[in-house]
């Protein structure tokens, strides 16, 4: 086994999948991939009728070369996929097992949502004292020490607007007005 | 010659000059640490700090910005995984990988030493080349500079070894990416979706962020581990800085492939990184390039930095900017009456000596400072996932929020996250995507110029065929040479070592 094989298993394991899930996971995601990007193809393709002639060429002869090589992935890999789902049982944690990454989208969606509504200082102060809620509950020293990292980030958030000219997010509704 | 250099130094060397030296690398290197933001963010403040200033003293503060930017994005690119600027997308899949192996300090050494010596290089070929650069940029009309766009789009064959018609189809998606927008020749407006958004096409800033930071989030929350995987920081600064200094013929060759590419008008940048990391990966004998090796972290940087001094030879000879953050410098030069054009050799020496100097004292200051900062820097990829991850989203957020002050950018940043985190699970690699979205609207655009103005006759032009060739020739490497199964785990070009 090679050093990245061991690694992936080792990666596969932390997470709480096995090799046999794992491969399972990266035939699926390459079979939903290769729908997706034959999608947007098809797509851009049916778009581009409306285009000027000299305005679709290019669109057109890049999704033509994409088709072609889409093609080519999949019938080359096609085999590897059937065998792959013949030889592992589909775990009934498979699905399961993708839960922590969902988790971590819909947190991201999460802080924007946030941040759109309360407005950046407070979506950020709020969004990152409850995400540090497992550090606050602890000693004292550690809730210092995230109270100040908050602080300092913040802080830092105002001296680059100030700075920089770089400006933030406006809130959908703005807490801090409501506030005032 | 010489005697006017020194003159020129002694006039740079003045205090109150190395002290708007010194402001304007402080800046740099703020908007090259914050994913982004870039060279031309930071030109944008100083610009109105500039108008009324002496041409020297302004001229060398904006110079100062824009060398060291390239240098402090490398902070982002080791640590985070994401690219700084767009100088720095290569450095990432190295540089990130040794991050993991709790060997950030040796390359954030090896990276910031790479900067010094990349700008240094660029700054004696900007002060050489001025002087006969003039015939190599008129050699490059509008076909050989599409051929270049295929030369690094074929590098896609070098990136995304064992997995070449994967990386073709990523680099395919990139090129349809890049065609959103207004069309170069017409102006007809493509895959639009009617929204007034994306009239203007992607922000590259937003396509490397969603690509690269998302994905790598999702997997350090996931795992509940440091960056560094819970192992020990390991490696110095020093270490990094030996590397450096022990692969100086690899440092020469990518300092001049980004001086070459940065003469050129119209590639800019975003490309310099790429092709110095896919000449490195093909040249280098036993490489282990993709899975933390330090040559990978090298060549980019150097390529970089040493792209500022190249792209400078355009903008003052002939007032063409080579990159957008030229752009804005070819602005300041207006507004301090300066004349870009040949008067710069003559009449103006004083102030395109005072160029060269101030380049190369704010490479080595700025990159000095990155390597005193760099060791406790580096402890950031030692914070559990868990306490650094919340803060991660709040910067990639806001960075994403920059590209055009839009909630559409967050909404982009994450469709794009999501794919390219479908992407890593389904080990595509990723890299390619981005070179096709980089260079997919320059070839467009060149193609058209191209045959606009020579018909077919420019396909017989000596400079296309060779670069033709050597485009070739990188494909059917890419096809033949190295077959085998490709991951996407980490960066998706490495290979499984058999």
């Amino acid at each position: 086994m090679t050093q990245r094989d061991g690694e992936s298993i080792d990666a596969a394991e932390t997470v709480g999948r096995s090799a046999a899930q794992n491969e399972r996971i990266e035939n699926i995601a390459n079979i939903i991939l290769s729908l997706f990007v034959l999608v947007v193809f098809v797509w851009a393709w049916s778009e581009s009728v409306a285009f000027r002639p000299q305005a679709q060429t290019f669109p057109r002869v890049v999704i033509g070369i994409g088709v072609v090589l889409l093609t080519a992935h999949v019938v080359i890999a096609a085999p590897g996929w059937l065998r792959g789902f013949r030889n592992t049982r589909a775990p009934s944690s498979l699905w399961m097992s993708k839960r922590k990454e969902l988790a971590v989208l819909g947190t991201v969606l999460g802080f924007a949502l946030l941040v759109a509504v309360t407005g950046p200082y407070f979506g950020v102060a709020g969004f990152l004292l409850v995400s540090q809620r497992h550090a606050l509950r602890q000693s004292g020293r550690k809730r210092l020490t995230i109270a100040l990292a908050v602080v300092i980030f913040l802080g830092l958030l105002l001296v680059i607007e100030a700075s920089l000219g770089v400006e933030w997010p406006q809130p959908i509704i703005d807490v801090s007005r409501l506030v005032r | 010659m010489i005697e006017a250099a020194v003159d020129a130094l002694a006039v740079v060397l003045r205090l109150d000059r190395l002290a708007f030296i010194f402001l304007g690398t402080g800046i740099g290197l703020m908007v090259g640490i914050i994913p982004g933001l870039g060279g031309v963010v930071g030109m944008s403040v100083l610009l109105p700090l500039i108008f009324g200033m002496d041409p020297i003293t302004g001229i060398a503060m904006l110079v100062a910005l824009t060398a060291v930017t390239q240098t402090a994005d490398t902070f982002a690119s080791v640590l985070l995984g994401v690219p700084g600027t767009s100088g720095s997308q290569a450095t990432i899949l190295d540089g990130y990988a040794m991050s993991q192996q709790g060997r950030s300090a040796e390359a954030l050494g090896a990276g910031f030493s790479a900067s010094i010596l990349g700008g240094l290089f660029g700054a004696f070929s900007l002060f050489v080349v001025l002087w006969v650069a003039r015939p190599i940029i008129l050699a490059f009309g509008s076909p050989e500079l599409f051929m270049l766009s295929l030369l690094g789009i074929s590098m896609v064959a070098i990136l995304s070894r064992g997995a070449t018609v994967r990386g073709l189809i990523a680099a395919s998606l990139g090129m349809l990416l890049s065609s959103a927008g207004v069309a170069p020749m017409v102006a007809d407006f493509r895959f639009t979706f009617g929204s007034f958004y994306l009239y203007s096409g992607y922000k590259l800033a937003l396509i490397g962020l969603g690509l690269f930071a998302i994905p790598e989030l999702i997997d350090l929350l996931v795992r509940n581990t440091s960056i560094s995987r819970g192992i020990a920081l390991s490696g110095s600064v020093w270490d990094g800085v030996r590397s450096t200094l022990r692969n100086k013929p690899l440092v020469l060759r990518s300092s001049g492939i980004g001086t070459i590419v940065g003469i050129i008008p119209g590639l800019g940048g975003s490309v310099v990184d790429w092709i110095a990391y896919g000449t490195a990966k093909q040249t280098i004998r036993g490489n282990t390039f993709g899975d933390g090796d330090v040559r990978g972290v090298i060549a980019p940087e150097s390529a970089n930095n040493a792209k500022e001094g190249g792209a400078l030879v355009p903008t003052i000879l002939f007032g063409i900017p080579g990159s957008s953050t030229m752009a804005v410098f070819l602005g300041g030069l207006v507004l301090m009456n300066v004349t870009p054009g040949p008067s710069m050799l003559n009449e103006d020496l004083d102030v395109t000596l005072s160029i060269v100097w101030s380049l190369a004292i704010a490479n080595a200051v700025g990159a000095i400072g990155c390597l005193l900062a760099a060791r406790q820097v580096a402890k950031l990829t030692s914070i559990p996932a868990k306490t650094i991850g919340p803060f991660l989203i709040v910067v990639f957020v806001f960075a994403a929020y920059q590209s055009s002050n839009s909630w559409v950018d967050v909404a982009v940043f994450l469709t794009l996250g999501t794919v390219g985190w479908v992407m890593k699970e389904a080990g595509w690699p990723r890299p390619p995507l981005l070179v096709g979205f980089v260079l997919g609207g320059a070839a467009e655009r060149y193609l058209w110029i191209s045959a606009a103005r020579y018909g077919w006759t420019w396909l017989s032009r000596p400079g296309v065929i060779s670069i033709g060739l050597l485009t070739l020739a990188i494909l059917v490497w890419g096809f033949v040479a190295q077959p085998g199964k490709s991951t996407d785990k980490n960066f998706g070009n490495e290979e499984l070592s058999q």
